[in-house]
Formats: structure tokens, C-alpha cells, sequence
């Protein structure tokens, strides 16, 4: 692999990042701007999931290439966001083939409890002077280890990722049909 | 008993649109940056020579430093440490007869030895070292990681002292009891341990260390 490789694949997951931190936004807009919602938000019903399932896999997958074939070994705070990010791609797939509102309620507790630490994690990676005097030797949280496009790191990805899952899931929660669960 | 709440169909044109945009938008990416260079802020100089030092330590090895609490490496002899490089070797023995001496771990990366140094460099320039030898352990390094190699960066700084590159292995952190970055250890004369802390210190406590190994 070219010591290049990793710099691209995050210049192009951060071009995806970028599509999808604007899709995150428009369906945002689309709660509160009736003409989006009739135009962008309401043909995803159903889809959504499906779609947030497509997020996972590709978060997922771009965690496991980072560490597994770039060598770039998981801090503390991205081990916590990989316990919630990596079940939803299970929990996910099952949404997808049983068409429950359940598991979607599942999702959005995972993908919010990821976002908490990814918050975190942003923040420090920001100002690391925050996380304490002391640098871990071995592999801190500050650290960067790409920035794709000049911006894309690790956590930044992930938070397009968690926030993506959150909207996606509230589609289809809010478009779900039958009795109250 | 209730049915279960269920999602509304998934319209495959949608998927399909999605998915369809997502890998357009991919391979422009990858088109786009294809002779872009590496915009990757954590790479190193990859022309750099790898600056490891082949470390050779003998003695008994230092506990860690406890978060809290008293050191139990304090008033034990330090291990002594050879390190060698094509261009010379930097040793580091304490021992009866030395010199105070004051040992700096630094990683090339880590933001708290970036903030740290100039303060080192202007307690240098204050006179502060005049009496004491300091001895600079690069350690952690990573070519991969921001602000490689060390060395240059160390002169960027000015930072007075000797340099002592560890090994791949941070055998000498290890051997030093390293608990985080930047980690000074304060040595007398006998080569025994004085005083050792982690992490950004103020001016006022390495002050007050120095005095400690002179007095």
C-alpha cells in the first residue's frame, strides 16, 4: 500500500462526508420548512433505513481499513464509538428485513449515545491542550492521523455518520404505521 | 394484543439514486485527488532518516510513576543507557562522581512536549541548566505522525542538551518508568533519582527540581 493511500481514502470519504453532512442538513430544514418535507423528506419514508444502513456499513467499514490495513490503532474514545457504531449495522439490517419500529428506537440509542462521545472526542482532538498536561505515549485521542480535504479526520467522519443514522431513523420512525409499540 | 409498528415500503429507485450518487461523487473524489500529493497532516518527512537510536540499558529499571502518591523511585540509582547511531552513540550513565542531570522525554508529536520545550529553551536561556547536564530522550517516535522527525524540530526550538534517541520499543521510557509525555527526571550527582514528573510543568517547579540536584 502507498504511504499515500490512507490520505485518500479519506479525501474521498470526506467528499462523501460532505454530501451527506448537507443531505443531513436539508432533512433537518425539512422538519421545520414544509416544502422541503413534501419535496426531500417525505419520499424517503421507507427508504431511510435502508439507506442508514448503507452508512453504517460504510462507517463501519472505514473504521476497520483504518486500523486493520492503514495500522492506525484505535484511541480510547474511538473504541467507545465503535461499540456503538458497529452494532448498527446488525440492528440496522434487521430493520430493514422485519420493517419494525423497534429496532429503529434501538439505532437512535446507539447512534446518539455515539454522538455524545464523538462530541467528546471532537473537542479534545480541537483543543488538546484540554484533555489534561500529558500526552498518552502510546496513543492519544489528540492525536490526527489523517485529515482529508484538509478537514476530514476520524471522529469528524464519524460525526457525519452518527448525525446521518440519527435523521435517517427519525424518517421512518416518524412514517411508521400500526399500533404503538 | 397489539401489532407491532411497522416502517412504511422502501421505494428502490430512492436506494438506487442514493447509492448511484454516493459512488459518482466517490469517484470523482478519486479522480480529483489522484495527483494531489499527500495532504496528510500527520506524515513525517518520508526522506527523513528513521530516528531511532539502537539502545543498549543496563541496571535495574525505574517503577512507574504512580498518579499520586509518593515516588518509589526516588532515591534509586537510575539504569544506565547506551544509545548508538550511525553518526555516534549518546550515553547516559549515572552513577558516583557525575553531574546533576536532568532528563527530558519528549515525543516529536505530542502537543503538550511542543508546549513545553520553549519553556525549557527560555529557562536555558535564563542560565537555569548552566550547572546541570540535560539530556534529551526522544522517544514515541512515529514517522507517520505530525512535526517529524524530532531532531529537526528540536532545532527549530533551540533546545539546549543532548540527544538521546530511543529505540523503536521506547526502551528507555520503559526503563525510566514513563507514565506520560513530556516526563522529567531529575538526577543528583550519585546519578539517583531526585524527583520525576509528567506531563507540562511551570517554570517554577523545574526551578525548584535544578535547585534540588545542585544543592
Amino acid at each position: 500500500m502507498s504511504p499515500e493511500t490512507p490520505s485518500r481514502i479519506a479525501d474521498v470519504l470526506g467528499v462523501l462526508a460532505i454530501a451527506g453532512a448537507l443531505g443531513a442538513a436539508v432533512i433537518v430544514a425539512g422538519s421545520v420548512v414544509p416544502w422541503l418535507r413534501r419535496r426531500v423528506v417525505d419520499p424517503l419514508a421507507g427508504s431511510a433505513t435502508t439507506l442508514a444502513l448503507g452508512v453504517a456499513v460504510v462507517a463501519t467499514s472505514g473504521s476497520l481499513w483504518f486500523s486493520e490495513a492503514a495500522g492506525f490503532p484505535p484511541c480510547e474514545l474511538c473504541w467507545y464509538q465503535r461499540i456503538a457504531m458497529y452494532p448498527l449495522v446488525a440492528v440496522l439490517a434487521v430493520a430493514v428485513w422485519r420493517r419494525e419500529r423497534s429496532s429503529l428506537i434501538i439505532a437512535q440509542v446507539l447512534a446518539g449515545a455515539g454522538l455524545v462521545v464523538n462530541a467528546w472526542h471532537l473537542f479534545i482532538e480541537t483543543f488538546p491542550d484540554s484533555s489534561g498536561g500529558s500526552c498518552d505515549p502510546t496513543n492519544p485521542c489528540t492525536l490526527r492521523w489523517v485529515e482529508g480535504l484538509d478537514f476530514w479526520t476520524i471522529p469528524r467522519l464519524a460525526t457525519v455518520c452518527f448525525v446521518l443514522v440519527l435523521v435517517l431513523t427519525a424518517i421512518d420512525r416518524r412514517h411508521s404505521q400500526g399500533a404503538p409499540t | 394484543m397489539s401489532t407491532p409498528r411497522t416502517t412504511t415500503a422502501p421505494n428502490p429507485k430512492i436506494i438506487i439514486g442514493v447509492v448511484v450518487g454516493a459512488l459518482v461523487l466517490a469517484a470523482i473524489a478519486v479522480f480529483a485527488t489522484a495527483d494531489g500529493g499527500d495532504d496528510d497532516v500527520s506524515s513525517g518527512d518520508p526522506d527523513a532518516p528513521l530516528e531511532y537510536g539502537v539502545v543498549t540499558a543496563s541496571g535495574t529499571a525505574l517503577p512507574g510513576l504512580p498518579d499520586s502518591g509518593d515516588d518509589p523511585a526516588v532515591g534509586t540509582l537510575a539504569p544506565s543507557i547506551v544509545s548508538e547511531r550511525v553518526d555516534g552513540q549518546t550515553r547516559l550513565e549515572p552513577g558516583p562522581g557525575g553531574e546533576p542531570t536532568m532528563v527530558v522525554f519528549l515525543a516529536h508529536w505530542c502537543p503538550h512536549c511542543q508546549a513545553e520545550v520553549p519553556r525549557l529553551v527560555e529557562l536555558d536561556q535564563a542560565g537555569v541548566f548552566d550547572d546541570i547536564r540535560v539530556v534529551n530522550v526522544l522517544t514515541a517516535t512515529t514517522p507517520e505522525r505530525d512535526n517529524y522527525p524530532p531532531s529537526a524540530w528540536l532545532d527549530r526550538e533551540g533546545m539546549p542538551g543532548d540527544r538521546l534517541f530511543d529505540d523503536a520499543e521506547s526502551t528507555v521510557a520503559s526503563n525510566y518508568g514513563l507514565s506520560g509525555l513530556p516526563f522529567l527526571v531529575f538526577l543528583d550527582a550519585d546519578g539517583q533519582v531526585v524527583q520525576r514528573v509528567s506531563g507540562e510543568q511551570p517554570a517554577g517547579v523545574i526551578e525548584d527540581a535544578v535547585d534540588a540536584i545542585t544543592g
